[in-house]
């Protein structure tokens, strides 16, 4: 059963998600003159980071060679640490049925899988987070300029999903340390707006893993944010996932939520 | 000489502006991966939000249904080659299980919910007809009450499964596993881990922020046979195998650093003290290591597989006189340490060190075998093989000193197919269990598997001496 739980994983890859959920969440920041590379970022982490704990309800779609392949529905908690600034998240699993009731934590660099049905959790690596299709949820990991060196390459007019053209900061980031689920990204904010537009990350090896699009910005918890990821996986472009983001709401979060021994307890909020 | 500079500046200029032109174009070019399908709402304007089904966290009543086949067959060893010589029919046999699993949780009011978890169970056998008091058993892993008293306190009383330990071959910690195992088709402890029976007990819990403490208390359940408490007929509760001893379990958990919460146990059996730990820590992206111990008085295996029939002078006078004396409780220790490695390709490996104190040692192996090798009648080998039947009911390793490996490959080279490979080596006689597994999943709700476990090692070793050669099953399961 358990090793039943580890492939839902690595097909969902929940957490990931989520942590890329949280990262989309944010208000608008005031654009600046001449603005740093790390200044760039922090507005953007500014953007995507929520002032309040919250909760989503997340739709997965997988394609593959443009036909729908998978779909799952996660439904994502996450709350900021008030010492670091990074973000907590618990994902509990509700779609597909025979998935309703898995939850994975992660506080730290600690991650956490449970399965309800062996009534045991189980440690992963961020590696292991790292695997599947819809992993794609680490192309943005919760906070950018606390995983990430930054450096201003120029500004470049690009192309959104809708095809649209933005003019953007391009960032080339490189990670701070071996735990940040990329060693390297670049990644184009629009100019004014510190809108996300597009982000490319990449391996240790310089093998690119992931691109991803940000669409579909909405008025969300006080703020204009992207609701919807369209994310290519770097080394089969025939496979893309789909991020939708509904159902947003503030939530309070006792904070022992955040620890192995409550995911037998958890119900959701 | 200036005119030449201003020439160069030009040069400079035009490259960098056409080789930003040519970057912005190339950066267009990944939107020829995005499909129509994918991108037929990917205005990047703020829109109406596309109805979309809310699935409710909780919900009142929540029911969940499995239906898994196993047919395994296993292939025996030629009796010349065993040490242990029991009579058998025929060199080959397989078995057939089938299980209707359901799995519920309901609201009996906002901060009460009944939990439970039942499996029925039909076995086959070759040569053997269908008779539904002996091949029918329903098994009622888990039924409780859970009371949330506030956010952070819980109560609980029923039958709960309570699963302790990190590692992945062998749990020193995890005290509720003897005896609970529902059935042993596989040689890969962390499938065990998830059909066995919980016990009937009484649990609270607190939590704060980056720590718990919890209690659980488990009585003795009288052992009559043949009452509805024991194993009679189909729905006997099996509490004679999960409350077979008085029990209690104090948990405490503390984050002291990041990513850093050793769980701290205290286990009273029978009024026998145990001590335990468990600790967890992440080294790198890929990397995170871990460990389990467990300190508490018991005799050693040997010497308590002996003991019924020692105090009931039943031992024969052969193994009586090899293993004379009961050498009596003493504190033993049990030690699993490890560490997990993921790759990039998705491969996941587990190496892990066992250490069984209360093991056999190389000489009480050495005395065991050449006992086995004098052995003529059933009952003498019944007695030397209660031994292993022991070790294999508290999961513990037979040997003192043991090895296990397990790499599991996800999406192995083309999608919804997982490889899973364990190795368990005796580190005294080398002798082993390898085991693979490929999973395939037909669907969302549907999975096939193939499993082949191989026993390798001479026939005076703890592994080579077992009687199966290998086995092969093919497991089918499906969700509902």
């Amino acid at each position: 059963m358990m090793k039943h739980s580890m492939k839902k994983i690595t097909k969902l890859n929940a957490l990931s998600i989520v942590i890329l959920l949280t990262s989309l969440l944010g208000s608008p920041v005031v654009n600046a003159e001449k603005l740093t590379a790390i200044q760039v970022l922090e507005q953007s982490d500014n953007i995507r980071n929520p002032g309040v704990p919250f909760s989503t309800q997340v739709t997965l779609i997988e394609y593959h060679k443009g036909k729908e392949a998978n779909r799952s529905v996660i439904k994502v908690h996450s709350k900021e640490q008030k010492k670091g600034g990074q973000y907590r998240t618990l994902v509990q699993f509700l779609r597909p049925k025979r998935d309703t009731g898995k939850l994975m934590l992660r506080n730290g660099n600690e991650i956490w899988f449970y399965d309800p049905a062996a009534k045991n959790s189980i440690r992963m690596s961020a590696q292991q987070r790292l695997m599947g299709q819809a992993s794609t949820g680490d192309v943005m990991t919760s906070n950018f300029a606390l995983d990430y060196h930054a450096k201003l390459m120029g500004e470049a007019v690009i192309k959104d999903a809708a095809r649209k053209p933005h003019t953007t900061y391009h960032l080339r980031m490189v990670a701070k340390t071996n735990e940040v689920a990329y060693a390297s990204a670049d990644y184009w904010v629009e100019k004014g707006t510190h809108h996300p537009i597009k982000a490319k990350f990449y391996s240790k090896s310089k093998r690119l893993m992931k691109i991803a699009y940000y669409t579909n910005f909405q008025h969300q918890l006080g703020g204009i944010r992207p609701t919807q990821v369209l994310i290519i996986d770097g080394i089969d472009t025939s496979k893309v996932t789909k991020l939708q983001m509904s159902h947003f709401k503030a939530i309070t979060i006792p904070e022992a939520w955040f620890q192995r021994s409550y995911l037998p307890r958890f119900k959701g909020r | 000489m200036m005119k030449n500079s201003n020439f160069k500046k030009l040069i400079i200029l035009y490259c960098f502006a056409t080789t930003s032109v040519w970057a912005a174009s190339n950066e267009d070019d990944d939107l020829s991966f995005l499909p129509p399908t994918v991108t037929a709402n990917a205005e990047n304007v703020e829109s109406e939000t596309k109805p979309v089904d809310v699935f409710k966290s909780i919900e009142k009543k929540q029911f969940k249904f499995t239906l898994d086949n196993t047919l395994q067959s296993t292939n025996l060893k030629d009796q010349t080659d065993l040490v242990f010589k029991l009579p058998v029919l025929s060199s080959t046999s397989w078995t057939n299980l089938t299980r209707v699993g359901m799995r519920s949780e309901t609201a009996l009011s906002a901060v009460i919910d009944l939990k439970t978890d039942i499996l029925l169970n039909a076995y086959t056998r070759e040569g053997e007809s269908f008779n539904g008091s002996d091949d029918l058993r329903l098994d009622i892993k888990e039924a409780y009450l859970s009371w949330q008293k506030s956010p952070t306190v819980f109560f609980d009383v029923g039958r709960i499964n309570i699963k302790n330990g990190v590692a992945t071959g062998f749990n020193p910690t995890d005290y509720f596993k003897v005896g609970t195992v529902l059935d042993r088709n596989t040689e890969d402890v962390s499938q065990l881990r998830d059909a066995r029976l919980g016990a009937l007990l009484v649990q609270a819990q607190t939590l704060w922020q980056g720590g718990s403490l919890s209690v659980a208390v488990a009585p003795k359940v009288n052992p009559k046979t043949n009452s509805w408490t024991t194993n009679k007929e189909v729905t006997g509760l099996n509490l004679h195998k999960s409350n077979d001893r008085s029990r209690a379990l104090l948990k405490l958990t503390q984050e002291i650093s990041d990513g850093f919460s050793p769980e701290l146990l205290y286990y009273n059996e029978a009024g026998h003290h145990n001590v335990g730990l468990n600790l967890s820590k992440v080294i790198n992206k890929k990397w995170f290591a871990y460990g389990e111990w467990n300190i508490g008085k018991h005799r050693n295996l040997m010497d308590e597989a002996l003991l019924d029939t020692r105090k009931s002078a039943q031992l024969s006078p052969m193994i009586a006189q090899t293993f004379a004396v009961d050498k009596g409780k003493s504190y033993q220790q049990q030690v699993a340490i490890g560490a997990s490695y993921s790759s990039e390709s998705n491969i996941t490996t587990k190496v892990e060190y066992h250490f069984n104190q209360a093991g056999l040692s190389k000489k009480q192996a050495d005395n065991w075998f050449a006992l086995g090798l004098k052995a003529r009648n059933p009952a003498e080998i019944g007695q030397l093989l209660s031994v292993r039947s022991l070790a294999q009911a508290r999961g513990e390793p037979l040997g003192k000193h043991s090895l296990f490996i397990r790499s599991s490959w996800a999406d192995a080279g083309m999608d919804d197919v997982d490889l899973t490979g364990l190795l368990l080596m005796d580190l005294n006689d080398k002798s082993f269990i390898a085991q693979a597994q490929a999973a395939y999943e037909l669907n969302n709700k549907s999975e096939v598997s193939l499993r082949i476990a191989k026993y390798q090692g001479n026939k005076k070793s703890l592994y080579g001496s077992l009687g199966q050669d290998y086995t092969a099953s093919l497991l089918l399961k499906y969700d509902f």
